[in-house]
């Protein structure tokens, strides 16, 4: 038993030696090039977001346009409700002789 | 050249000086991506990745370090993403086997690692070694592979690693612990 721990205690400390004995590796000597080419395709790749950017703008300001004729539209609909719910109230209050013109200026 | 000139003309976009940097220190970046990632062809990708990366950001550099500093700890940050993403990307696989939804290739890539740097009368036991390595907690790996591998000090390890010098000398203490019980596990088990 003492001698299999013996072994395996020679067998840890040799693999832990062999920190000692790595190499350094030399780099791809084509490095420098393989950067800058990557740099470059990368700024021309902005260029090109950038001019689709305005393609995407022109597709937002559209979407802006259809939005606000929605929302303009839903506006209307709601502000014509609003004046048919009025008249109503109106002709109730004609009807039961209250006098709610006070809270409308338009009422003669 | 010296660092202050370089880091001027750098920042000046001097095509000379970024040749220069890379020139320089092309070798460092890249056996630290090696010794960490594990692949040669990713530790290629990553050096390419880390230069590109000091090109972008060399009017961030304040100077409170040194310049090789500096670019270690990107080197660093940019392995240890890698690795990050590949721990994913095999989870992610063993996921995709477990539900039957088809043949995961990260599955079934193998994990030994064939050091370039190594004689090959002991590339089994750099497998090995790497091996254990690569099973450390990442700032236990970190601290180690930069002071045993890469043979940094200690006080460039801590500023890599933004911690104090008792926390790196704590970390590679148990790093080296912790070597040693994969390993006396492993040929144990190979003993019997």
């Amino acid at each position: 038993m003492k001698e299999t721990n013996k072994h395996i205690e020679k067998e840890v400390e040799k693999t832990l030696d062999l920190l000692k004995e790595i190499r350094p590796v030399e780099a791809d000597p084509l490095l420098y090039n393989k950067v800058i080419e990557k740099i470059s395709s990368s700024k021309s790749g902005e260029k090109k977001i950038f001019g689709n950017l305005g393609h995407g703008f022109g597709y937002a300001f559209i979407a802006i346009i259809l939005i606000f004729n929605l929302l303009t539209s839903l506006y209307i609909f709601d502000q014509t409700k609003l004046i048919e719910e009025q008249t109503l109230y109106q002709d109730f209050a004609q009807e039961l002789n209250l006098n709610t013109n006070i809270y409308y200026d338009s009422e003669p | 050249m010296q660092e202050d000139q370089l880091v001027k003309e750098l920042r000046n976009q001097s095509d000379d000086a970024f040749r220069y940097l890379v020139d320089s220190f092309k070798n460092k970046v890249f056996n630290t991506c090696l010794n960490f990632v594990q692949n040669k062809q990713d530790s290629e990708d990553l050096t390419q990745d880390v230069f590109i990366e000091v090109h972008r950001s060399i009017l961030k550099f304040r100077g409170e370090s040194s310049l090789s500093t500096w670019i270690y700890k990107i080197a660093v940050n940019k392995s240890l993403e890698h690795i990050r993403k590949q721990r994913r990307k095999k989870r992610f696989g063993f996921l995709v086997e477990l539900t039957g939804f088809g043949k995961s290739a990260e599955a079934d890539e193998s994990v030994t690692f064939d050091h370039p740097g190594v004689e090959l009368e002991n590339k089994e036991r750099a497998e090995i070694l790497f091996q254990a390595i690569g099973n450390l907690t990442e700032q236990q790996r970190t601290a180690f592979t930069l002071y045993e591998i890469e043979g940094l000090s200690y006080k460039d390890i801590s500023s890599i690693m933004e911690t104090s010098l008792s926390s790196v000398e704590s970390l590679i203490f148990r790093a080296k612990q912790n070597l040693r019980k994969q390993l006396h596990d492993l040929y144990e088990t190979q003993a019997l």
